[in-house]
C-alpha cells in the first residue's frame, strides 16, 4: 500500500457515530474531513479534472448522507463512499466518452492545464494523456491497480466484475497505453 | 526512449497527478438540509457567484453534472408529457395503465412470438472459446425460439469477429472481422482494420453462403457504427478516420451501396456511437430514406441526441443534410448560468421504495434505434434505487428502476412507455434495446437481473427471457 490508498482505505475509530451518540451530518462530515483529501485526489485520477473530481466526491458524501439510515453496518461507510466515488467518475466519464475516450481528444483537465504543465513533467503528462484515451474500464482497471495498490480481489469487488476479468483488463489495458504512447513518442 | 516498465510510469505519474491537489484545498463539505439534488448545485454555484470567469469554470465543472440534470429534465417533461398524451388518446397498456413501476410480468412464450412472426426466427451472437479478452471470436446462428445454435462461422486467417449487422429479412448478416490482437501484443485492437463478410442463411437457419466484401475499413481507423440496410443492399458504417492525429473529432459516415461500391459520405465533427464497432448506433427505417445516429457534439460542453439523416441528399454535410429527432443531453438547456432561483426540478418516487428520499428518474443508456416505419426512436433507461453496501462490505446492493422509451420521431417527445419496471436487487445495470419490429410495438432488449442482464422480448409491459444469450455485451447479445 501506497500512502495514497492508506488516505483512503483506513477508517479511523469514530467513537461517536459508532457509539449512536452523532447525528449523520456529524457523522458524515468527520468521514469526509478524514478522507476527502484521498477521494480526491482518486476522482481526480480518474476523471484527470480537479472540479470534476471534487463534484463527485461531495455528491458521493451526500449519497452516503441521504443512505446513512440505511446502512447496515456504519462501519462501511468508507468503502460505501469509495465505491460511490468510482462509481461517480464512471458516471462522468460515461457521459463523457463520446468525447474523451473513444475520439482520444485531449479533455480539459490538470493534464492540459497550464498549471498542470509546470507541475507534472513531460513524462507524467503524456502517460497521464495516453491513460485517458483508454476505455472507462480499463483507465479504472490501471488507476486501482497501480495508484491505489488494490489487488486483483480488492478491483473485483469495486469494479463488480470476476477476477478474470479484472486481470485481462488490465491486461489490455497496459497494451493498449502502451501503444498509444508508443504512437506519441 | 523511456526505459521504465509501463506499470512504473503509470504509478509515477498518477501519483504525480494526485499530489496536485494540495492538501489544504480541498473544499468543505456541503450537506444541505433536506433538498432535492439539484437544488444543492445551484446553491453551491450561488456561493461562488459573482464573477464571469467564475461562472464559465463552473459551467465546465458543471458539464456532467448538466448533462445529468439535463436529461434529467427532458426524460421527466418527456415522459410526463408522453403519459399525458397517453392518457388522453387511450394511450398504450404500459403508458395509460399506470404512471408506476411494478414488478416483471412475464409474457408468452418466445415460440409464440416466432411463429406468430413478430419476431425474427434467427440472430447471430458473438462467441468464444474461453474468455474473450484472450480468445478470438467467432459467429454463432442461433434459433431465437430455443437457443439452438444452427451454425457457426469462424474468420479464416486469425481474425475474431467483432461485430454483426442483420438484414430485415432474417437471412442476411454481415460481420465486421479484424486481425486478432492478444493481450500480450502492443497492439490496439480498435485500430485493426476491418473486413466485412456477407452472411446468408437457408430457411432452416444454416449459413447457405459466406461472400468477402469487396470493401475496409484501413488500419488506425476507428469504427464507431455499421449497419446494414433493411433490404440488405447498402452498408452505412461510421468511421473517425484520423482518431488519434490531427482531427480526433472527424466523424464521417459513409453509405456504400454493396453491388457496386458506389459510395455515399457525410461528414462532421463531432462523435456517433458509444464504442468502437456499435452495431446500434446507426439505424436505417424500411425505406431506406432515414438513417438514425447517436450524436454527440464537438466542442465544449455536452450535446447528445439522436439525429436523422436524409439520405435522399446523396452525401455533404452530415449535420445540415440531418434534424435532430431527440435531444437526450444539452448543456444549453441550463448553459453556464445557475438556475432561477425558483427553478424546481421534480424528481419522481417509485412506489416500491419505502425510502422517503427522491432519485433520479430513468434515462436512456448507450444506443437509440429508430423503428423500422421511422415513427419512433426507442432506448432502454434505468436508474439505481436504494443503494447500500453488502452486509459483509464487499461492495453495493441495489435495486433499479428501468423503462424503455419510444420518443416520436416527428416531436421528440415520448409518446409510449414499454417495460416500465422495478427490481429489488441487480447487478449490472443493464438496460438495451437490440431490435424493434416496425412500430416498436414488440423489443427486444436487455433488462438486469442479478448478473449481467439477460436478454428478452418486450411487448406491452411483458417481457419473457430468451434462452442462450448472455447480456455482458451488446454485441454479444446477439443481431437480430
Amino acid at each position: 500500500m501506497n500512502a495514497n490508498a492508506t488516505e483512503v482505505s483506513a477508517l479511523p475509530p469514530e467513537p461517536a457515530r459508532d457509539g449512536g451518540l452523532a447525528g449523520p451530518a456529524e457523522a458524515v462530515t468527520a468521514l469526509y474531513e478524514a478522507h476527502a483529501l484521498g477521494l480526491i485526489r482518486l476522482a481526480v485520477v480518474m476523471l484527470g479534472d480537479r472540479p470534476a473530481a471534487e463534484d463527485v466526491v461531495q455528491e458521493a458524501f451526500y449519497g452516503l448522507y441521504r443512505r446513512w439510515h440505511a446502512l447496515s453496518d456504519t462501519a462501511n461507510a468508507l468503502a460505501y463512499v469509495r465505491s460511490s466515488v468510482i462509481n461517480g467518475c464512471r458516471t462522468a466519464l460515461r457521459r463523457r466518452v463520446r468525447q474523451l475516450t473513444l475520439v482520444g481528444a485531449e479533455q480539459p483537465g490538470e493534464a492540459d492545464s497550464a498549471e498542470s504543465a509546470a507541475l507534472l513533467g513531460e513524462e507524467h503528462r503524456q502517460v497521464l494523456l495516453a491513460i485517458r484515451r483508454l476505455p472507462s474500464r480499463q483507465r479504472e482497471a490501471l488507476v486501482l491497480r497501480y495508484y491505489l495498490d488494490l489487488d486483483e480481489a480488492e478491483i473485483a469487488s469495486s469494479m463488480r466484475v470476476s477476477r478474470g476479468t479484472v486481470k485481462s483488463t488490465t491486461s489490455r489495458a497496459l497494451a493498449a497505453l502502451g501503444r498509444i504512447l508508443e504512437d506519441q513518442s | 526512449m523511456n526505459t521504465l516498465k509501463i506499470e512504473d510510469r503509470v504509478r509515477a505519474a498518477t501519483r504525480a497527478a494526485a499530489d496536485t491537489v494540495a492538501p489544504d484545498s480541498v473544499p468543505p463539505l456541503q450537506l444541505p438540509s433536506e433538498r432535492p439534488f439539484r437544488s444543492r448545485f445551484r446553491s453551491r454555484f450561488r456561493s461562488r457567484e459573482g464573477s464571469r470567469a467564475l461562472a464559465r469554470v463552473w459551467g465546465r465543472r458543471l458539464a456532467p453534472l448538466a448533462a445529468a440534470v439535463a436529461v434529467v429534465a427532458v426524460a421527466i417533461a418527456t415522459v410526463m408529457v408522453g403519459r399525458t398524451v397517453d392518457h388522453g388518446t387511450g394511450g398504450t397498456a404500459a403508458a395509460s395503465a399506470s404512471p408506476r413501476p411494478g414488478p416483471v410480468r412475464t409474457g408468452p412464450a418466445v415460440s409464440s412470438y416466432v411463429a406468430s412472426g413478430a419476431v425474427p426466427r434467427y440472430y447471430v451472437s458473438i462467441e468464444s472459446h474461453g474468455n474473450p479478452n484472450f480468445s478470438p471470436s467467432y459467429a454463432v446462428v442461433r434459433s431465437t425460439a430455443t437457443g439452438s445454435a444452427m451454425d457457426t462461422v469462424t474468420p479464416a486467417g486469425g481474425r475474431t469477429v467483432l461485430a454483426v449487422t442483420a438484414a430485415a429479412n432474417d437471412q442476411t448478416f454481415i460481420l465486421d472481422a479484424a486481425p486478432w490482437v492478444s493481450s500480450s501484443s502492443s497492439a490496439n485492437q480498435n485500430f485493426e482494420p476491418r473486413s466485412f463478410t456477407k452472411v446468408s442463411l437457408a430457411p432452416d437457419g444454416r449459413v447457405r453462403s459466406l461472400a468477402a466484401l469487396p470493401l475496409s475499413v484501413p488500419t488506425g481507423q476507428l469504427m464507431t457504427g455499421f449497419a446494414l440496410s433493411p433490404d440488405g443492399t447498402k452498408l452505412a458504417i461510421a468511421v473517425q478516420p484520423d482518431n488519434n492525429k490531427r482531427e480526433p473529432n472527424l466523424t464521417e459516415v459513409k453509405v456504400i451501396t454493396l453491388a457496386t461500391g458506389a459510395t455515399m459520405t457525410w461528414t462532421a465533427n463531432g462523435t456517433i456511437g458509444f464504442g468502437p464497432d456499435d452495431a446500434r448506433s446507426l439505424s436505417w427505417t424500411d425505406n431506406e430514406r432515414t438513417l438514425a445516429f447517436d450524436w454527440a457534439a464537438n466542442g465544449p460542453g455536452i450535446h447528445t441526441g439522436v439525429w436523422l439523416l436524409n439520405l435522399d441528399t446523396g452525401g455533404g454535410s452530415l449535420l445540415a443534410d440531418s434534424r435532430e429527432a431527440v435531444t437526450l443531453a444539452n448543456q444549453a438547456l441550463f448553459g453556464a448560468t445557475p438556475l432561477a432561483g425558483n427553478t424546481m426540478v421534480p424528481v419522481i418516487q417509485p412506489a416500491s421504495t419505502s425510502s422517503e428520499q427522491p432519485v433520479m428518474p430513468p434515462t436512456c443508456q448507450e444506443d437509440s434505434i429508430i423503428t423500422p416505419d421511422g415513427s419512433a426512436i426507442v432506448c432502454g433507461a434505468i436508474t439505481a434505487l436504494n443503494e447500500t453496501v453488502k452486509p459483509n462490505g464487499a461492495g453495493l446492493q441495489r435495486g433499479a428502476e428501468t423503462e424503455f422509451f419510444e420518443y416520436s420521431a416527428a416531436s421528440g417527445r415520448v409518446a409510449r412507455v414499454l417495460g416500465h419496471w422495478t427490481f429489488g436487487s441487480v447487478g449490472a445495470l443493464s438496460v438495451e434495446v437490440l431490435w424493434s419490429n416496425a412500430s416498436g410495438s414488440v423489443l427486444i432488449g436487455v433488462s438486469p437481473d442479478s448478473g449481467g442482464g439477460r436478454v428478452g422480448v418486450i411487448s406491452g409491459n411483458e417481457f419473457t427471457p430468451l434462452r442462450a444469450t448472455v447480456a455482458s455485451a451488446p454485441a454479444q447479445s446477439g443481431t437480430w
